[in-house]
């Protein structure tokens, strides 16, 4: 009975937050392959977590925060961080999940933005990508981050205004 | 920047990270595959049950509970099961005594000698408990059939034990069950509705073993009661002992018998057999009776002509004493004496000892008229092929001629 409930909100979690945890993970590893284990380990050991009888009240930050520590792994397992860039991968051959139609597409701006947002102090790349990209409310990213809510809101503010200045020049 | 532009380099960058991050249909059903064989190979398994337990574990109760467990159980599991020594069937604490008890003393008898005098040990608890029973008037129907049930599986399984001794070649260890086993039916025959037929009551009350079950304890037994136990195939078992008693004791009495004699009772001992194997029980009784009177006549005879050994075992009173008593003396010999040592310490246990004390009694009165070690005529044509020497060990030998079916 329990078993059954446990395995439909599970379900639902993944098919809500699946391809974002992805996309927050290949972001952050910049390795499509790697960035496909890291997701399928999060929900793996989500569920492990959940069978051992433990209680998620968050299931979506919970996920996000999983995927953010294996990131930390994979990190300190390369000794250092973000190996390659996003451009480094295009470079490799990187091919964009597109249809072909999207308006985005070779579009300047975006790059541009992108370059920024990599270009801000990592701490405030990771608040400002969870906050405007994820759209994910501050308390749910300080669950990510195991953060304070306030530390996320001041990180989160100071990110937004270093990016505007940024676009700015 | 305006917020507005703002804005949209933000909606740019979420749009366009979207498009790098997106997953290829393959590969969505292959991280989704990937996923929930998992989760189908690991199922969620209802912790409910764990889970109260270990918040009950915590608790003030529990951390008691345990401790105090272990004690109530090992007090009073000892308390129960010494009380329960005392019990009689019926009683609340019986099933303890002889589903717990006897089976701890059981298995803690190490070794063939004690399994051997643990299981007749048993025997005689049942028939002293039916001697309880009896000395307070009447047996309840239902604890009667208790009663017979147990007493008929103790023998049976002392009946196993003599015939694994036999399938070792231990026919002397096995003679002396049989003998013993005859020994402690015939001393509560009054328990029981065998008949065994009126010549074999006569040599039973002859013995003497009668007087000592019905010693000082006893009497206030009614002599009428008849308690109604049935055994299993009790005639056969008797007869069994009569067998053996009687290898065993032309074994020990050949050196002193002549020839036409030992002639004689071996062809008596040979039909006692033949009649064993016809079911003929009381035949075996009747040869068993006349061959046991020649050779008490050599015995009382050979008395006579050797004063040392009178001298040595005490007063001739006594020494007569031992002839009329012959079947006890049968009963024992070294092998017995040996057993009742390790039946002395079981006996440490029980409440009802009153049989217990009358048969130590007369073990050691036969102790002392043991005389096995002291005839040497050899006289080897009974069973030529298996005499070896004059020492006891030869018993083994005599004791196959006699290779008879476990009862």
């Amino acid at each position: 009975m329990k078993g059954q409930e446990l395995k439909k909100r599970f379900e639902k979690a993944y098919d809500n937050w699946s391809e974002k945890i992805f996309g927050f993970v290949v972001y952050k590893v910049s390795d499509r392959e790697k960035a496909i284990d890291i997701t399928q380990e999060t929900f793996v050991k989500t569920w492990d977590y959940l069978c051992a009888g433990n209680d998620i009240k968050n299931l979506k930050a919970f996920l996000y925060r999983t995927a953010n520590n294996m990131v930390i792994d994979e990190y300190r397992k390369r000794g250092r961080r973000k190996e390659t860039s996003l451009d480094n991968m295009r470079e490799d051959g990187f091919q964009l999940q597109s249809d072909g139609d999207d308006v985005i597409r070779n579009n300047s701006e975006y790059s541009s933005v992108l370059r920024i947002v990599e270009n801000l102090p990592p701490i405030y790349s990771e608040a400002v990508t969870l906050r405007l990209v994820e759209e994910m409310s501050i308390k749910d990213i300080a669950d990510v981050l195991n953060e304070k809510a306030t530390t996320v809101s001041v990180r989160v503010h100071r990110g937004t205004r270093m990016l505007k200045k940024m676009l700015k020049e | 920047m305006s917020n507005k532009n703002f804005k949209r380099s933000v909606e740019e960058l979420r749009l366009g990270l979207r498009e790098i991050t997106r997953l290829s249909n393959e590969e969505k059903e292959n991280m989704r595959e990937f996923v929930f064989q998992y989760v189908d190979e690991h199922p969620f398994i209802d912790k409910n049950v764990t889970e109260s337990y270990a918040g009950f574990k915590y608790s003030l109760w529990m951390r008691f509970a345990v401790p105090v467990a272990v004690v109530v159980i090992l007090f009073g599991g000892i308390g129960a099961s010494m009380a329960a020594e005392g019990s009689l069937p019926g009683d609340f604490l019986y099933p303890i005594k002889v589903s717990f008890n006897e089976n701890i003393r059981g298995a803690l008898a190490f070794g063939d000698k004690a399994q051997e005098s643990w299981k007749l040990r048993q025997i005689e608890r049942r028939f002293e408990e039916i001697g309880a029973l009896a000395k307070k008037g009447k047996i309840e129907e239902k604890s009667r059939i208790t009663l017979e049930n147990r007493l008929n599986q103790n023998i049976d399984a002392l009946g196993l034990l003599a015939t694994d001794f036999e399938s070792e070649n231990k026919e002397e260890a096995a003679q002396g069950i049989y003998i013993a086993l005859g020994n402690i039916l015939e001393k509560n025959d009054r328990f029981l509705n065998a008949q065994i037929g009126t010549d074999n009551s006569r040599a039973f009350m002859q013995t003497g073993v009668l007087s000592v079950a019905l010693s000082a304890d006893d009497e206030d037994i009614n002599e009428g009661l008849s308690v109604g136990i049935v055994i299993k195939d009790v005639d056969k078992i008797k007869a069994k002992a009569k067998i053996s008693e009687i290898s065993r004791r032309i074994e020990i009495e050949r050196d002193n018998l002549e020839k036409t004699t030992l002639n004689e009772i071996g062809e008596l001992q040979k039909e006692m057999v033949k009649a064993y194997e016809n079911n003929e029980f009381n035949l075996v009784i009747d040869l068993h009776i006349r061959i046991k009177s020649l050779l008490n006549n050599i015995s009382s005879r050979n008395d006579e002509n050797d004063e040392d050994r009178n001298r040595a075992t005490g007063n001739k009173e006594e020494q007569i004493e031992v002839d009329v008593f012959d079947s006890v003396k049968i009963n024992t010999d070294s092998q017995n004496n040996k057993r009742d040592v390790s039946k002395n310490e079981i006996d440490e246990f029980d409440l009802v000892a009153t049989t217990t004390e009358g048969h130590s009694r007369e073990q050691k009165k036969e102790k002392n008229n043991d005389r096995t070690d002291t005839y040497d005529n050899p006289l080897d044509f009974l069973l030529p092929s298996l005499r070896t020497d004059n020492s006891r060990a030869s018993d083994s030998g005599q004791s196959n001629t006699n290779h008879f079916l476990p009862f």
